[in-house]
């Protein structure tokens, strides 16, 4: 037990080591972030009223969260670009070899990668913390909690995708289909209430976790300004989104455990 | 009964339509140098990479001191440590993080993973590099890299798969000695090679793999010993030999093969070392004056060709 800790530490630490080396990537994410928050949110929280149950809806507060978590999506949604970069260069064949239980392997790599992609957002959330005011440390900790929930879920997704597809291109083809998918069709730009006038849209948007994920962090945020415009009760919310990271997570580790083997990259 | 290391049973693999392996019973024993030689995309890596776990067999098993491969690779890979053919570093790594968090997967406190990782650099003139990025390093640096994981490491079970390709001579010798001691210090070793000086060195036993399959196994003497007429007899005479003559040293030597040309005689036999004596003494029957007398066995060289398929003589030319 205390063998395995060690090992799923040091595993996870393999993605957080690169953290430091992509300063470039950070920094034009960042700028583009704040680029949205500081002019688009500005002109669209002008443009834009939306009138809901709990009275007009503040759209640039909820702009702010919507843009972040579509930032934490794919900052997590590049992780398996990495993994399928790493299949390619044979990273994964030298994995495979080391001294570590498969699924401590494929846990430590969905963990860290999870981990590594929230500690990029980590900026963003800050700014948007600043911009929403939010003071109370329950409410900041439950962000963190629910932003690495995320974080988690859709880098054990791309992780399984990358193994099953093994291609770093069609892993790229796909990826930028879903974040389109993913994102467009959920709550990130757009309030649940007014989603409701395009039916499609409104279910799908409604069993995405993205939107949970966004919707929940707006809850956590501002209970008062966001609460008549989730797609679900915070309890289903929460439920889905760590169900959501649970389901990932083992699906990575089942693809790493059972069905891969190396070689990829030839 | 010697102990066996890594046990191949009926081993297949194949990628799609290609078949990499073709059926493949081999037993490595313990404590040996085994060296595994083959022509390009004869096999050596597949199996290499199966018996480290990363390959699944398509048919058959490998054991690794009796764990199973497919149904034990946890404690498989608590035997075995390889160093790949191509280099493996994220090319934003640097040698030394890279190396620290080896030695630490495989069991090194941070305290002592720094301390031998520093050790084995320095040892391999790796040192100097050690804050650069695996981009920047040259192809011979990188393989350093690759084996100085072994070194750190000394796994039961150490496969390297061609260690030396593209070392220069002074750290080729260097390596061999390194992977000697660790020979010596209980380590069970594989290599790979396409080098028959690597493979004479270094080998208890070699197996020659061609299109999948063994074709050859034993120590580098045996082996030269099942070639055929493998080593040649040259006698340098005067005057003239008769056909007659040269029949009966043939049936007598049992050679595969005779040839003379400017004098010289060339007998192609089977343990010439116990033949020359013979052939001088016929020859000294007929009076046949003997200026020389030389033996060349076949090098490893001739036994790959001999068992891939190449012909000693077309070779020879
Ligand atoms: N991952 C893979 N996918 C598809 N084919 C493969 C893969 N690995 C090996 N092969 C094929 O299997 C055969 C054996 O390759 P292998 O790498 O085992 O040869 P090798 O003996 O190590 O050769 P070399 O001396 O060139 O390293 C080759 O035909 C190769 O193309
Ligand atoms: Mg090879």
């Amino acid at each position: 037990m205390k063998e395995n800790i060690r090992a799923l530490i040091l595993v996870m630490l393999w993605d957080i080591r690169k953290l430091g080396r992509y300063k470039f990537f950070l920094v034009m994410r960042f700028t583009w972030f704040l680029v949205q928050v500081l002019i688009f949110g500005l002109l669209v929280a002008a443009m834009v009223s939306i009138r809901g149950p709990g009275g007009l809806l503040d759209y640039y507060k909820f702009y702010v969260i919507g843009a972040y978590t579509a930032v934490l999506f794919s900052i997590s949604i590049m992780k398996g670009h990495d993994v399928a970069e790493e299949l390619e260069d044979g990273l994964i064949d030298y994995q495979l070899s080391l001294p570590i239980e498969r699924r401590i392997l494929a846990l430590g790599r969905a963990l860290g990668g999870g981990l590594a992609s929230f500690t990029y957002s980590a900026p963003m959330l800050f700014v948007t913390v600043i911009v929403l005011k939010v003071q109370n440390l329950i409410a900041l900790s439950a962000l963190v909690i629910i932003s690495l929930l995320l974080a988690i879920s859709i880098s054990g997704l791309a992780v399984s995708i990358a193994l099953i597809l093994r291609s770093g291109d069609r892993l790229d083809i796909l990826m930028g289909v879903s974040d389109s998918l993913l994102v467009r069709l959920s709550t990130i730009f757009y309030p649940v209430t007014a989603l409701a006038a395009v039916a499609i849209y409104y279910y799908v948007a409604k069993v995405n976790p993205v939107s949970h994920a966004a919707d929940m962090l707006r809850y956590v945020a501002e209970p008062g300004e966001f609460s008549g415009y989730v797609v679900a009760d915070p309890l289903i919310m929460v439920s889905l989104i760590a169900g959501f990271a649970v389901a990932s997570t083992v699906a990575a580790i089942v693809l790493l455990d059972r069905k891969i083997e190396g070689g990829y990259g030839r | 009964m010697r102990k066996v290391a890594v046990s191949i049973r009926g081993f297949v693999k194949r990628f799609g339509s290609v078949v990499a392996v073709d059926g493949l019973n081999l037993d490595i024993f313990d404590g040996e140098i085994f060296g595994f030689l083959g022509p390009n995309g004869s096999g050596k890596s597949t199996t290499l990479l199966t018996i480290a776990t990363v390959y699944k067999p398509s048919k058959g098993d490998v054991e690794v001191y009796g764990f199973s491969v497919t149904r034990e690779g946890d404690a498989v890979r608590k035997l075995v440590g390889i160093a790949f053919q191509e280099p493996k570093a994220l090319w934003v790594d640097n040698p030394y993080e890279l190396l620290v968090w080896h030695a630490m997967v495989v069991g090194y406190s941070l305290t002592d993973a720094r301390k031998v990782v520093r050790e084995v650099m320095e040892e391999l003139g790796l040192w100097e590099h050690r804050n650069k990025l695996f981009s920047e390093l040259s192809g011979g640096t990188r393989k350093k890299v690759e084996i100085a994981k072994l070194f750190i490491q000394k796994p039961k079970l150490a496969i390297f798969d061609e260690p030396t390709a593209q070392l220069d001579v002074t750290t080729k010798h260097f390596v061999w000695g390194k992977i000697r001691d660790m020979n010596k210090e209980g380590s069970t070793i594989i290599v790979a090679t396409n080098d028959m000086v690597e493979a004479e060195r270094l080998s208890d036993r070699v197996g020659i793999i061609y299109r999948g399959t063994l074709r050859a196994l034993g120590s580098p003497s045996e082996l030269k010993d099942m070639i055929p007429g493998g080593d040649i007899i040259e006698i340098r005479v005067e005057g003239f030999i008769n056909e007659s003559i040269l029949r009966k040293l043939g049936d007598i030597l049992e050679a595969r093969r005779l040839d003379l040309s400017n004098g010289v005689l060339k007998v192609y036999v089977n343990k010439g070392e116990e033949r020359i004596a013979t052939a001088l003494d016929i020859l000294t029957r007929e009076n046949i004056k003997v200026r020389s007398v030389a033996m060349k066995e076949p090098s490893l060289d001739d036994v790959f060709f001999y068992f891939t398929g190449a012909k000693l003589e077309e070779v020879r030319g």
